[in-house]
């Protein structure tokens, strides 16, 4: 990871459901996270496939990335996430979430990712 | 003033009088009369359904790597499956399969593929070398209308609301209070887009099959552990825009029994069938039912077929107050030759809330 170069965050989805997310970052020493992204899966042509630019962060920044999923109850919900520098996929920074929705249709995926 | 009150007492002694005429009849139905005829909904778990089992925990691995886990935790160290299990999966998702929702709703196929889903069970027999029944099944949502996903109007409030619930802050504390608004937001959207999309058509399969294990093991095969299989259809259309939905279902049941007189072993072919019509106002509420069976060849002392009908009607008093009534007829066919007519009694009752509920 060239830590001088912004990070592109791609999240898509795979599974019939209404998910709306929000991405925050942390560099070291910030007291608070500061929101960098927010959407739903219907706001594009693809609405299963999102990219966000953020950055440069320096080593140690944090990135948390909260899905929430809305479905039928008892559903399979599918997500992936991966972070790449200039096209490239940054290895070990791929993700994939595969659960199912609780018995009323709701489920959340909330993560953080250090950057080293 | 006055004659307001006399009304007042007058509804109150009718009503006490009808309730204890509820009451009165009450005590003499049965468990079982008080029952509604036939249950109509497809099983949600034709496994379960099938062997006899309680659907109480069920697992829904969603990977290969979790349901080979739950497959192997299935089994205890003899090799004897173990009794209680209900396990249910999505073939489509778990072999990897995509869907989004914008193609959910585009494509009632793909819709039909990511809802199919297979079902296993077992429990315990009565038998006594500690056999286990072991069930499979399958269910296909063939088309179903009456999904909200399938929706787009319903899932753009959806996820507005999501959109509009996020937290600022990723801390836990601010996450789940932001997460259980959110909640009761959809809760309440799903609600409200069932009232006028609940009776829309749909229409549904199943199968199942299962086996007997002696002493609970999967291996050696030993003869006579085929069980048989039943098979499920079920569809609903609307009447009158939102007002009322008639659902019908149909099973067939090949099932191996023993004959309690002889001991032997004997195929019993059955065909159930059914048909229920609800119709609704916010004052008045009507359903209808009727239920058969038809066997070729039963055990004895079993009926060869026999159909059995209901209807009810209720209409609101007050605010908060349904009085209903129900009336059932059962033709029960001994055999062939005699029919037997038995009258149900009627019954007057009082409830707060209606029990002939159209919509959900």
């Amino acid at each position: 990871m060239d830590f001088s170069k912004p990070l592109t965050v791609t999240i898509s989805f795979n599974s019939p459901h209404a998910v709306s997310y929000r991405f925050w970052y942390k560099k070291p020493g910030d007291a608070k996270y500061t929101i960098f992204a927010t959407g739903t899966d219907n706001e594009y042509s693809n609405s299963s496939i999102h990219t966000h630019v953020v950055g440069p962060l320096p080593s140690g920044s944090e990135l948390v990335y909260l899905v929430w999923f809305s479905g039928n109850e008892y559903t399979a919900y599918d997500m992936e996430l991966a972070l790449s520098q200039e096209g490239v996929l940054l290895p070990g920074y791929s993700f994939s979430h595969r659960n199912t929705t609780g018995s009323d249709g709701f489920a959340q995926e909330k993560h953080t990712i250090t950057l080293v | 003033m006055n004659a307001s009150i006399l009304s007042l007492r007058a509804l109150a002694f009718t009503l006490l009088l009808l309730g204890l005429a509820s009451y009165a009849a009450r005590a003499q139905d049965s468990p079982a009369a008080q029952q509604k005829t036939a249950p109509y909904a497809m099983p949600e778990l034709p496994a379960v359904t099938f062997v006899g089992g309680q659907a109480n925990s069920i697992t829904r691995p969603v990977t290969p790597r979790a349901l080979a886990t739950e497959l192997i935790n299935g089994v205890d160290s003899s090799g004897r499956v173990k009794q209680g299990l209900a396990v249910a999966v999505t073939p489509f998702a778990l072999s990897g399969g995509k869907v989004t929702l914008a193609e959910y709703q585009k494509s009632w196929l793909k819709a039909m593929l990511y809802n199919a889903q297979l079902s296993a069970s077992t429990v315990r027999t009565a038998a006594t070398n500690g056999a286990t029944d072991l069930g499979v099944g399958l269910r296909l949502t063939v088309y179903d209308a009456s999904d909200p996903m399938r929706s787009k109007a319903y899932t753009d409030s959806i996820s507005y609301i999501l959109l509009t619930t996020l937290p600022t802050q990723p801390d836990d504390a601010a996450v789940a209070a932001a997460a259980s608004q959110a909640r009761a937001r959809i809760v309440a959207c799903r609600k409200r887009w069932r009232k006028t999309n609940w009776n829309k058509t749909s229409f549904s399969l199943a199968s199942a099959g299962g086996w007997r294990l002696n002493e609970s093991k999967l291996i050696p095969d030993s003869p006579n552990r085929w069980l048989g299989w039943s098979s499920w259809a079920s569809g609903g259309l609307p009447l009158f825009g939102t007002a009322g939905q008639f659902i019908g279902q149909v099973r067939y049941t090949n099932q191996r029994r023993v004959n309690p007189a002889d001991r032997s072993i004997q195929a019993v072919n059955q065909f159930d069938y059914g048909g229920r019509l609800i119709l609704g106002t916010a004052l008045l509420n009507f359903s209808a039912e009727v239920v058969g069976v038809s066997r070729s060849s039963p055990l004895p002392n079993v009926q060869k077929s026999g159909t059995e009908w209901a209807g009810a009607i209720e209409f609101r008093a007050a605010e908060g107050i349904w009085i209903s009534t129900s009336v059932g007829h059962k033709l029960a066919v001994v055999d062939e030759a005699t029919s037997v007519v038995v009258f149900g009694g009627l019954r007057w009752e009082f409830n707060t809330d209606a029990h002939l509920k159209v919509g959900p």
